[in-house]
């Protein structure tokens, strides 16, 4: 055979091979047509603890169903299904849609009060195993039932993910709600020496229009349960204590008196660090916190060409933040007694030795820990006035 | 052709019997004879009236040859030879063939009695399509000259702008029939000898009935047949054609064809116009990145689209994934028949308008558009998402500069849509190392012709891709005959050389 003959061989090959692609791709049992498809956007997980079962319900975004004139508009719909296990009550939840649940594109997993003090071994474990489900998803606890909130209306009347996932960025400039993913919490959830504070979502009672769903507080998590919950102000502090993702943004505004005026600055962490230091097996905690503020309302005039005023607003800011901060971490070493800022790892990153000693009765050295907070304060920006406040 | 070749005219009758006798049945054959003023013919004029200029030949060429006549038939006679050595555009022919070949191109013989040789006069006088702006190859600076059918003119156009006596011609008649004339045109200095010497070769072996276009040559000559890429540059801008011989490259003219082939030729360079030259640099680069965006749009797009929406849906930002859910809502084929569908569509439409007169194609792809478009997705036969993917996919189609490419990339569309469907991104990978290995493999008369890319050296292949400024671009005119060696130009540590060999990449 020619060169050209067995050239020609190969392109009919490569035809033929073409035809048989064309005719293998109603074979593939991994094609899912987009038309078919429900797209989950949150999640929600209950546990009766009489009954041993799962409530597993789906926050579903569907194709409106009427003509193809109205294409463009979505309906929610929220199905859910009952179960021994989480997975079962997918499975289940399965059964009851008329279009196939597509779970990579949930963004958040509410979890009941109940299944959040009972089963959240169980739940976190289902998360990181199935590679369906995001580990940057975001876990809230919800006061109550989870399916509640997910069967709620939106007072701005738009998807309810599209709400929580607009909450849930206005994080930075209101500090008091805390979102967490289900990496972070997956790594913290099995450490027995440490806790860690995740979202809160609950329904506020409105005036004028029922209720509204807010993300405010958090749930104190410890040895894979819900311990307890906690206030927005704590975790604002929370916010401060952790990685400096969770604080490079955050911009807050806190009130507090000065000279016998209402004075509210912005606050903005610049550099944090928490030190553990190790005096013959006893740790010592030294909290530094450098805040960049800019002033934001006063109630009365204050002379900015005057340096010393300056410097005496500094001082009561940092006086008031090191208060508060104080007060967190108070709460969370002697009340809950709960190491939620993760003092077990920093001590035993650097004293690996003095840890392997104390960690069998951590529990008991906690609260004794003496805690050293410095809080800096330094007035970057006056905004354009020469002097400050009202007249 | 020299085997059947005979001396003709050493006598009169006979040659012109011989000529008379291939030309029968041709009505546009003339035999004048030209007479004496005691009425004895004393030579004698054939030609084709269709080709030559007759009007011409009765003003200005009779009466001359008539002036100097003489009294009697003597073949010796000094006067006539002189007068129609002294005419303009002649030569001296001595075989019935080289006779034949005078007469088809326009030409005049005449031949005298007893003579060993007949005289021919060029005169062509048929009509050819004047100098137009470009069709194809259109820009803005540029100047707005294309090449025509008639191969002269061609010539001259290359000659005006490329004025040194180290352009070469050289000449080949192809066709058994036709007897098309090409020719083969560089720069000696610049062009490798090795290439040269190759394409000889593969033009001296072409064989050939009828050369009507010089895609026949391209497919003859290319190195790779069964390629769906071109592998040849081809263009219709003299100054395009002057660039490349001024990089070594040769281009081959042929009579009738307006394009001109230029060998060897790379895939980038099929794909920066010469508009890249006309513009700054910064717009020039970034029309280049954007070429290349439209390259893998137009091969990639529709099958992306299908892999994304049927294996991958966690791939598409969410907001992105409800609106497609919202717009495929009650379409009631699967994403790959809907491009199938709308591809075919596309394609059966493109097509429909370049047939359809000017005026008519117009229309015909307005109210086609229109109907694919928005009567698709009102009557839910096809989902908005698609039509815009189709869309996109055909303007980025458009985009690409060389029309020979495009219709490649297209072409190619249709197997990626089938892996897509079949295997998602992994079909589509599958086939993009299919088709990157091809491209790898091709030659262009023995040159690779992927080049620039270097896959050993990102810098070498970015390097030549872009478009430096002119400073730093070089300027081989001072360097001429020493291979580029020694540079004049100082280019501030910013020139591209590599193993001595610049970087002509322009």
């Amino acid at each position: 055979m020619n060169k050209t003959g067995r050239w020609m061989n190969t392109v009919k090959l490569f035809l033929m091979s073409c035809l048989l692609a064309l005719a293998t791709t109603g074979c593939s049992e991994n094609i899912t047509e987009i038309g078919d498809v429900a797209l989950v956007t949150a999640m929600g997980i209950d546990y009766d603890v009489s009954k041993k079962n799962y409530l597993f319900t789906a926050y579903c975004v569907l194709p409106s169903a009427t003509s193809s004139e109205n294409t463009g508009k979505l309906m929610e719909w929220v199905v859910n299904a009952r179960g021994g296990s989480i997975l079962e009550a997918a499975r289940n939840l399965q059964g009851r849609a008329g279009k196939m649940p597509i779970w990579q594109h949930n963004k958040f997993f509410i979890i009941g009060e109940s299944a959040a003090r009972h089963a959240f071994n169980e739940i976190v474990d289902t998360m990181t195993r199935n590679r369906q489900i995001r580990i940057t998803s975001y876990i809230f606890v919800s006061e109550g039932q989870a399916a509640d909130v997910l069967l709620m209306r939106t007072d701005t009347g738009d998807l309810l993910s599209n709400d929580l996932l607009g909450k849930k960025r206005n994080e930075k400039d209101f500090g008091k709600s805390f979102s967490q993913s289900i990496q972070d919490i997956a790594n913290w959830n099995t450490n027995p020496y440490r806790g860690f504070i995740t979202g809160k979502v609950s329904k506020v009672k409105l005036n004028h229009s029922g209720e509204e769903l807010v993300l405010f507080g958090g749930a104190v998590f410890n040895k894979g349960k819900l311990a307890d919950w906690v206030s927005g102000e704590d975790v604002l502090v929370e916010h401060f204590l952790s990685t400096k993702n969770k604080w490079k943004h955050l911009n807050i505004p806190v009130t507090f008196s000065f000279n016998n005026s209402k004075t509210t600055l912005f606050f903005n962490l610049a550099k944090q660090s928490i030190r553990v230091s190790d005096t013959k097996g006893k740790p010592e905690v030294y909290i530094q916190l450098d805040f960049k503020a800019i002033a934001g309302q006063l109630d009365r005039h204050l002379q900015v060409s005057n340096r010393e005023t300056i410097a005496q607003l500094e001082q009561t800011a940092a006086q008031h933040m090191k208060s508060r901060v104080q007060h967190t971490v108070e709460h969370f070493q002697k009340d809950l007694k709960i190491d939620v800022i993760g003092i077990s790892d920093i001590y035993y990153q650097h004293h690996p030795k003095s840890w392997a000693v104390l960690k069998s009765h951590w529990e008991e050295v906690y609260p004794q820990i003496p805690f050293h907070i410095a809080v800096n304060v330094r007035l970057d920006n006056l905004g354009m006035t020469q002097t400050l406040g009202g007249m | 052709m020299n085997q059947q070749s005979e001396e003709a005219c050493v006598s009169n009758d006979l040659s012109l019997d011989k000529l008379k006798e291939l030309f029968t049945n041709n009505d546009s054959f003339v035999v004048r004879k030209l007479m004496n003023n005691q009425s004895v013919a004393v030579a004698s004029m054939v030609y084709l009236d269709i080709l030559i200029d007759e009007k011409g030949l009765n003003q200005y060429i009779i009466p001359q040859i008539v002036g100097a006549l003489p009294a009697s038939a003597d073949k010796s006679d000094k006067s006539l030879i002189d007068t129609l050595e002294n005419l303009a555009a002649n030569k001296v022919l001595h075989q019935l063939d080289h006779a034949v070949n005078w007469i088809m191109n326009a030409g005049i013989i005449i031949i005298l009695p007893g003579c060993t040789k007949a005289y021919g006069i060029q005169l062509p006088g048929y009509e050819t399509r004047s100098i137009d702006e470009p069709k194809i190859e259109i820009n803005v600076r540029g100047p707005k000259e294309s090449f025509v059918e008639d191969l002269h003119q061609n010539l001259s156009m290359v000659y005006r702008k490329l004025r040194t006596p180290d352009l070469k011609s050289e000449s080949y008649i192809i066709g058994k029939q036709s007897e098309t004339k090409m020719m083969l045109l560089y720069l000696e200095s610049r062009v490798d000898p090795k290439t040269l010497e190759l394409l000889k070769k593969k033009v001296e072996k072409i064989q050939l009935d009828l050369l009507v276009a010089n895609i026949q040559i391209e497919e003859l000559i290319q190195d790779n047949t069964y390629s769906p890429f071109p592998q040849i540059l081809d263009t219709e801008r003299p100054d395009r054609v002057v660039s490349l011989l001024n990089r070594g490259k040769i281009a081959i003219v042929t009579d009738g064809t307006p394009i001109v082939l230029a060998v060897p030729s790379t895939f980038f360079e099929i794909m920066h116009p010469s508009d890249d030259l006309y513009e700054r640099f910064y717009f020039a680069n970034f029309l280049r990145i954007i070429r290349l965006v439209c390259l893998f749009v137009s091969l990639f797009g529709p099958s992306t689209y299908i892999a994304l929406t049927t294996f991958h849906l966690e791939m598409i930002p969410t907001p992105l994934m409800m609106n497609f859910i919202s717009s495929k809502a009650n379409i009631p084929f699967p994403t790959f028949v809907e491009a199938i569908l709308m591809e075919t569509a596309f394609e059966v439409l493109r097509e429909a308008s370049l047939r359809l007169p000017r005026a008519v194609g117009q229309s015909v792809s307005i109210v086609g558009a229109l109907i694919i478009g928005e009567a698709a997705v009102q009557s839910g036969i096809v989902s908005r998402p698609m039509v815009i993917v189709v869309a996109m996919t055909g303007i980025a189609s458009f985009a690409i500069p060389s029309f020979s490419t495009a219709i490649a990339f297209r072409l190619l569309r249709f197997p990626l849509i089938l892996f897509a469907a079949y295997c998602g991104v992994f079909g589509i990978s599958l086939c993009m190392l299919l088709i990157l290995l091809h491209l790898c493999s091709l030659t262009s008369l023995g040159k690779p012709f992927l080049e620039p890319v270097d896959f050993q050296s990102t810098k070498n292949s970015l390097m030549r891709y872009i478009l430096l400024p002119i400073h730093y671009r070089i300027n081989r005119l001072g360097a001429k005959n020493d291979n580029g060696a020694a540079l004049q130009h100082n280019r501030g540590g910013l020139s591209y050389e590599q193993d001595g060999e610049v970087d002509e990449y322009r």
